[in-house]
């Protein structure tokens, strides 16, 4: 059964219509033990079709490990959208429901090469010099997640040195619990400072740094 | 914790968060907003012709955080949540740009032109606003609270109850909002203790019913929380019971605050006439007390704060914008 309906489909793209440039994406899954991985696959397989500019890979974590090694995928489903030859935005959990709109804006994005960060956001991001991750743990239910999540995926668009990652907390029940979530968005900064909530680009951006420079 | 139903939900409006307003345009309209009366007055202001952009903090308004619609015309029962994707599905097809994850701060008027600045330091110019901001959840204003919001302290209920399976839970409130919080965290947590500050529940009377038949929810009323206890981590509450003036400790996993909204109309204080509850004043075509600049729903006096009463609100003040453009520019002529 297909993942996408017919008008979705035409939505998703007329959506991507608008992406210029070839943007490589990677997903990485397991053929056991993953309750989405086939899921993810399957998603992304339909939404390739739809975009002649989104090339997609498929990685299996342990027939290929050798091959993605420089990944160090801890976790999967992954999807791992390329910007030239930095891996740095990433998606752990199939990007459904809110998210799914996270991941077309990102492909969008990076097709167009062109940031819709504000300038003042993107001086204060590329004050980091050194390397840093973000991890977002989202809720599926949660209409406040995608807009941090998608922040700190274009922090990562804007400086190489950051690593930003979404993590779907019912898929990886674990993270909340190593992280001490009690509310969403639950945003950790090099694993050990943490937001929760929604900021706006800027101030989160400023909030980052004031942990780490 | 595993909620997949909504899996195959997926919000395809990319490409308008992508074409973010161009600051150095002029636009016939900046709406504030992305809820029911801001996507009405879009669709209307879209329709018009007038060059518009939007920016908002998130999109979907109070109707986010609403488990079920059950009064808006053309759904018979819908969940909050999808009613938002059907506004923006509708809204997406005139490609209008959207500022989204970023609130107005300020609005300015010079020399007939808007400035309406962001969190995120843009300014859009416009020669017209409608300002639909909608509300946002009241605080109890206690010791403590601003301390553990995001650790046990709680004001998305939809994003955060299923965190609370088996936990002992706490809602503040005594209204539909809090009862609604109550009905669903009843199936999953362990214990509820539901506080009301006013003497007499005003849910309606078949939420109260509904949570009848649980025998693990408590019902406090007429009682008043004082502050939040803890020193690092979230322990629970002092509340008085104001009946008896007897001040005791109930310790929780987690405290649900569904005590009413308060209007976002921070931005326009001083700009346009507030009434006593800080909600803009309005006058039948949505016009406010500053010429070119309009409201509509729940930020503004309109009585009956509903989701279809908003939609209308948004298309008459995208009318009366359009109108007053008319006006403008005929006085030029």
């Amino acid at each position: 059964m297909a993942v996408f309906n017919e008008q979705q489909k035409k939505e998703i793209a007329e959506s991507l219509a608008v992406v210029k440039k070839t943007v490589k994406i990677t997903c990485v899954t397991r053929g056991t033990d993953c309750r989405y991985c086939s899921l993810t696959k399957e998603m992304l397989s339909e939404l390739a079709v739809l975009s002649p500019n989104v090339d997609i890979n498929f990685y299996d974590l342990v027939e290929d490990q050798e091959r993605i090694k420089d990944l160090k995928i801890d976790k999967v489903p992954a999807v791992i959208l390329h910007r030239g030859n930095n891996s740095n935005i990433r998606f752990f959990g199939v990007p459904a429901g809110y998210e799914f709109q996270t991941l077309l804006e990102d492909i969008i994005i990076l097709g167009n090469n062109n940031s819709p960060l504000s300038l003042e956001t993107i001086l204060e991001i590329n004050k980091i010099r050194t390397p840093l991750h973000i991890e977002v743990i989202a809720s599926p239910d949660c209409p406040y997640c995608p807009a941090v999540v998608g922040a700190v995926h274009k922090f990562a668009m804007a400086n190489v040195n950051i690593t930003s990652d979404m993590i779907e907390i019912s898929e990886f029940p674990d993270v909340g619990k190593k992280y001490e979530v009690k509310g969403f968005p639950h945003t950790v900064i090099n694993g050990n400072h943490s937001v929760t909530g929604m900021l706006p680009e800027l101030e989160l951006a400023k909030k980052i740094n004031g942990f780490v420079l | 914790m595993d909620n997949r139903d909504n899996i195959f939900s997926f919000e395809i409006d990319a490409v308008q968060g992508f074409f973010v307003p161009d600051e150095a345009v002029l636009y016939d309209l900046v709406i504030a907003g992305w809820g029911p009366a801001a996507v009405s007055a879009a669709i209307y202001a879209a329709r018009k012709g007038l060059n518009t952009a939007i920016v908002t903090k998130f999109k979907g308004g109070q109707i986010n955080d609403t488990p079920v619609v059950e009064n808006y015309p053309g759904f018979k029962s819908i969940g909050g949540k999808e009613l938002t994707l059907e506004f923006n599905v509708h809204a997406r097809q005139y490609g209008l740009p959207l500022l989204t994850g970023e609130a107005v701060t300020k609005i300015e008027k010079n020399n007939d032109i808007f400035y309406t600045s962001t969190e995120n330091q843009r300014i859009l110019k416009s020669r017209t606003v409608i300002y639909a901001t909608g509300k946002r959840n009241r605080r109890l204003n206690v010791p403590g609270e601003e301390k553990f919001i995001g650790k046990g302290v709680v004001f998305c209920a939809i994003c955060d109850a299923p965190l609370y399976k088996d936990k002992k839970v706490i809602i503040a409130g005594g209204n539909n909002s809090a009862f609604t919080v109550a009905t669903d965290l009843v199936k999953i947590a362990k214990n509820i203790v539901i506080i009301n500050i006013v003497r007499g529940w005003t849910a309606d009377s078949y939420l109260q019913n509904s949570l009848k038949k649980y025998n693990n929810v408590e019902m406090l009323d007429y009682h008043r929380i004082e502050s939040i206890t803890g020193n690092n981590d979230f322990k629970g509450i002092k509340v008085r019971n104001l009946e008896t003036s007897g001040l005791y400790d109930i310790d929780a996993d987690g405290l649900f605050v569904e005590i009413g909204l308060i209007p976002n109309s921070d931005a326009v204080a001083g700009l346009v006439a507030l009434n006593d509850n800080k909600e803009i004043i309005t006058d039948r075509d949505c016009e406010t007390s500053l010429p070119g600049l309009f409201a509509a729903g729940d930020v503004t006096d309109v009585t009956y704060k509903q989701v279809v009463i908003a939609a209308g609100e948004g298309a008459k003040a995208a009318l009366s914008a359009d109108n007053y453009l008319k006006f403008i520019s005929n006085k030029g002529e």
